[in-house]
């Protein structure tokens, strides 16, 4: 069964939930990485064999040769680094992010909430020989889709995994947004009926993960089942707004429970 | 009359928007873009909102509430306990303290790993040495004729500068590569590990054995000799870090699995941190000097001397070190 969030407890003994980034998020987030490190790479092979064709079409005098050869060693050494060196880097100066996982909006997180450190960051990266095995990280993808918590072989033993970046611009709550009432206030205690625990966790449901659909599909879900607590609560007025309504009948029963 | 939400949102949010606002600067700038004032509140009131947190979801307020909340909370936790910065105090105390000490407090596994290593060398080189002829069953036959066609004339540096540099590079990442690899693959419990360096073995010793059964031996070991120890010594090491990790993870003594690990990275990582080192080393010497027509005894004395760097710094000097504690 795979899970969908993980909590995070701070150290001030509070849970936070983070949700995790799916695998084919980050085989995504993967591919932009690989495409940025070939092009650097092909790019510095142009670089390379020009040069090295100028200065040897030139002169084939010792200064330029041994410009040549420092150049090449340069190559060497920078694609050295970029083929073990790429994520470890953009993993500690963004930390936790690559460039793809920024554009993918995903991070690396340490399982236990501690921040990420230099050794896990390096861990989690060396490992990726093996994840790459035989080639573009097909162990490490098979291995994340059997993961509960889609992790590959380097974030099991690094104990870090992969999740969905906060959204920052998130919308403020406003007093209104969460009961905003279309008719009288507290009108629902004067229902004939109660809604049941099943209907409620229903409505449950459907306001933790109204985020995920789009906004037609949440106006059709919510005309639904407004109508059919309209039908079950036995409420003869109209329903200007179904998603507010739904939201104010949950609230009018988690509410009254409280009390 | 208000609701329970109502109020709650109503009374704390000043609160939220003035945490959101310095989470918004140091978004786009850094640390030091807060106001005095900021940075001493910035702990207080991401305090406060963990509180809130924990309230609202105690009251199963609306998902609205708890997830800005959740936010909130998650983007200021990140900010507040980021990656910490490393004080150079601490990089030299790595390097005079931890990085010397490791291979004698991990000597079980560099053992292990010289012994896996060596081993197939050098039973593969003595049976190939007498037995040429069954190198091909080992190596690909193209292989060896490259190897033959490589050692059967003296070395001759007429390369011309500059081609020194290159190769080092090259062998700096071929090699480094080569080691990665062999620490990754002890994340299979070690076996992964013990395949790379037995394989690596064979394959040194069967072309030592072939080189010198043809009778080119001279050229090859003037060709070897310098940069033998360092890199020898750091294919080990890597193989004593895989292993290692290898073990870790079979066994986890009476932590927990993942506990253990957390506990054992920072050694794992400091016993494949020399094997790096002296394969960069050993890649200059083989760029810079192995190539080079310089006496045999220059290179035999590079070799010799590079053993001693070894012995010193990774076995008699965290030796003082421990005696000077006493």
């Amino acid at each position: 069964m795979k899970k969908e969030s993980i909590e995070i407890e701070t150290p001030e003994k509070i849970i936070f939930t983070y949700n995790i980034s799916s695998t084919g998020t980050r085989i995504f987030a993967y591919t932009i990485d690989v495409i940025i490190q070939i092009v650097v790479v092909v790019l510095l092979i142009l670089l390379v064999s020009s040069t090295g064709l100028f200065s040897f079409s030139l002169s084939s005098d010792g200064f330029s040769r041994e410009l040549n050869g420092l150049l090449i060693a340069f190559a060497f050494l920078l694609y050295f680094f970029i083929q073990w060196g790429y994520f470890i880097v953009f993993e500690v100066i963004m930390e936790g992010q690559s460039p793809g996982k920024k554009i993918m909006k995903i991070r690396v997180i340490r399982t236990n909430g501690e921040p990420l450190d230099l050794p896990t960051i390096i861990l989690r990266n060396l490992l990726r020989a093996v994840d790459a095995f035989p080639f573009y990280h097909l162990v490490g993808g098979l291995v994340s889709i059997v993961d509960s918590r889609s992790r590959r072989i380097g974030d099991i033993v690094s104990d870090t995994i992969v999740v969905k970046e906060m959204i920052f611009n998130l919308k403020e709550p406003n007093s209104f947004t969460v009961f905003l009432t279309s008719g009288k206030e507290g009108a629902f205690s004067f229902f004939n009926k109660k809604l049941n625990e099943e209907d409620l966790y229903i409505l449950r449901r459907f306001l933790n993960e109204k985020g995920h659909l789009s906004k037609e599909k949440q106006d059709e879900i919510a005309l639904k089942l407004a109508q059919s607590i309209k039908k079950r609560l036995q409420i003869q007025e109209e329903i200007e707004n179904p998603l507010v309504f739904i939201e104010r009948v949950y609230r009018g029963h988690i509410d009254e429970n409280k009390e | 009359m208000k609701t329970k939400s109502e109020l709650f949102v109503e009374q704390r949010k000043p609160q939220w928007k003035s945490l959101r606002n310095i989470l918004l600067i140091i978004r786009k700038g850094s640390y030091k873009a807060l106001a005095d004032d900021q940075i001493s509140e910035f702990p207080r009131l991401y305090r406060q909102i963990c509180t809130d947190l924990a309230e609202a979801k105690m009251l199963k307020l609306s998902p609205d509430v708890i997830n800005y909340l959740n936010n909130l909370v998650g983007q200021a936790h990140r900010y507040l306990y980021g990656l910490p910065m490393i004080p150079g105090s601490q990089v030299k105390h790595f390097f005079t303290y931890d990085l010397p000490g490791i291979l004698t407090n991990c000597g079980k596994y560099v053992c292990a790993s010289a012994i896996l290593f060596l081993l197939p060398t050098i039973v593969s080189y003595v049976v190939i040495y007498r037995e040429p002829g069954y190198a091909r069953f080992v190596m690909p036959e193209i292989v060896l004729e490259q190897m033959e066609a490589s050692y059967q004339s003296e070395i001759n540096s007429s390369a011309g500068p500059g081609t020194g540099a290159y190769k080092a590079s090259f062998y700096i990442q071929h090699n480094t590569t080569i080691a990665f690899f062999s620490f990754a693959a002890g994340v299979l419990l070690g076996i992964g590990t013990i395949f790379f360096l037995v394989y690596n073995g064979i394959a040194i010793g069967t072309i030592a054995g072939y080189i010198n059964a043809l009778g080119y031996g001279a050229n090859f070991w003037n060709f070897v000799c310098a940069h033998s120890v360092m890199e020898l010594t750091g294919l080990i090491i890597a193989g004593a870090a895989g292993l290692l990790l290898g073990f870790s993870i079979i066994k986890a003594n009476k932590y927990y699995r993942r506990e253990w690990l957390k506990l054992q990275k920072v050694r794992i990582l400091t016993l494949l941190c020399p094997s790096v080192f002296l394969l960069a080393i050993a890649a200059i010497i083989e760029g810079n000097i192995s190539p080079t027509n310089l006496p045999f005894g220059i290179k035999v004395i590079v070799a010799i001397a590079s053993a001693c760097a070894l012995l010193y710094y990774f076995v008699i000097m965290p030796r003082s070190h421990k005696e000077n504690n006493f």
